[in-house]
């Protein structure tokens, strides 16, 4: 038999906290930044809507650094392995994390696929999000750069409209720049508005498929690969 | 867009932040919901009733507080609100992103009924 409490019945208290929800998904990524930081590999975190380019963009970044720097992908999807096999063909190691519907990745799905992965002689990982402009802008990943394309198909409103996204965004990519001349895209207005969000956003224009701009982008990525390593790029090629 | 995953983390933190006996107590937590923190307020404590249903804290309900977004200027040392997304400076005019608050997602406050009579003397 407990005590009698002598509280009145209902009396409230009221705790002041101050507790992170996303506490959990922080920690862990900062975890993935140490085993990275350690490996001396870039992570690259890549989000866009669906469709607007992020698996072709890979697959012609990897066949253009062919030789020059190693490559692995971890492909973010809610169902089928499509994108991981798209990038297998191009000879370099790929992990799908199928996500059964959820809308976005978390730091913890790619702390438990990266056991599965061999890192040797890796330069570069990239993270291939859910196509999504809301949610995955959220979740912390580790990476050292949040990559966010915006293809000219899908309209120049992206950055106002979706600005949580480009806000925690490090460079954008106006991607299928050989359509320009057939919609009504103004890459003035997409990088104006970008810049008014986030004044910080660098971002380059270019075309995975005709190949306009993809060099200045792998340059960009050598020179970052160089500052991450500490190391003079020219030694490696 | 993923409000049913900040709800199970809500559960989450306060399992672990509450003793087990005091589950059943809780009757008000409350959020900071930072206008960038890509959560839609309204969803999150509708979808909250349906995360807390036949768990221990079925008698909870969520209070989820808007917080405006603030960002301070590096050149003229101000701070000032940020609407619409517009990351520029009233006074000097440059732009800034220096976000001082508007990212938090954060429980700040529960509020647990004492044990009644009844519940004490089961």
């Amino acid at each position: 038999m407990q005590k009698l409490t002598n509280k009145a019945v209902g009396t409230l208290r009221v705790h002041d906290v101050s507790l992170n929800l996303l506490k959990a998904n922080d920690y862990i990524a900062e975890m993935i930044r140490d085993e990275m930081k350690e490996k001396n590999i870039l992570l690259l975190n890549l989000v866009s809507s669906p469709g607007s380019g992020k698996t072709s963009l890979l697959e012609e970044t990897i066949r253009r650094m062919k030789g020059r720097l190693n490559i692995a992908v971890l492909e973010g999807d809610l169902e089928t392995e499509r994108d991981a096999m798209r990038i297998r063909e191009q000879g370099v190691q790929a992990l799908q994390i199928i996500t059964h519907g959820t809308c976005h990745l978390e730091a913890q799905m790619i702390q438990q696929a990266l056991p599965n992965m061999n890192f040797e002689g890796i330069d570069i990982l990239f993270i291939e999000n859910v196509g999504n402009l809301v949610c995955p802008a959220s979740y912390d990943l580790g990476e050292d750069i949040r990559v966010t394309l915006v293809s000219c198909t899908e309209g120049d409103d992206k950055p106002k409209k979706y600005p949580g996204m480009f806000l925690t965004t490090d460079i954008m990519l106006v991607t299928k720049s050989d359509l320009l001349p057939y919609v009504p895209f103004s890459v003035d207005a997409v990088l104006r508005d970008a810049c008014e969000v986030n004044p910080k956003i660098e971002s380059f224009v270019l075309s995975a498929l005709k190949g306009d701009g993809m060099d200045e982008w792998c340059n960009w990525l050598s020179g970052k690969v160089k500052a991450k390593k500490g190391v003079n790029v020219s030694d490696i090629f | 867009m993923h409000e049913v995953a900040i709800c199970q983390s809500i559960v989450k933190t306060l399992g672990e932040e509450l003793e087990e006996e005091q589950f059943q107590n809780v009757r008000e937590v409350h959020l900071r919901v930072g206008a960038l923190s890509c959560v839609e307020p309204k969803i999150l404590t509708h979808v909250f009733k349906y995360v807390i249903e036949g768990s221990p804290f079925h008698r909870c309900r969520l209070y989820a507080h808007t917080v405006e977004v603030l960002a301070a200027c590096e050149h003229c040392n101000s701070n000032f609100k940020v609407g619409h997304y517009r990351f520029i400076c009233p006074a000097c005019n440059r732009p800034s992103s220096t976000i001082i608050e508007g990212n938090e997602l954060t429980i700040y406050k529960i509020i647990l009924e004492e044990p009644s009579y009844a519940e004490v003397n089961q």
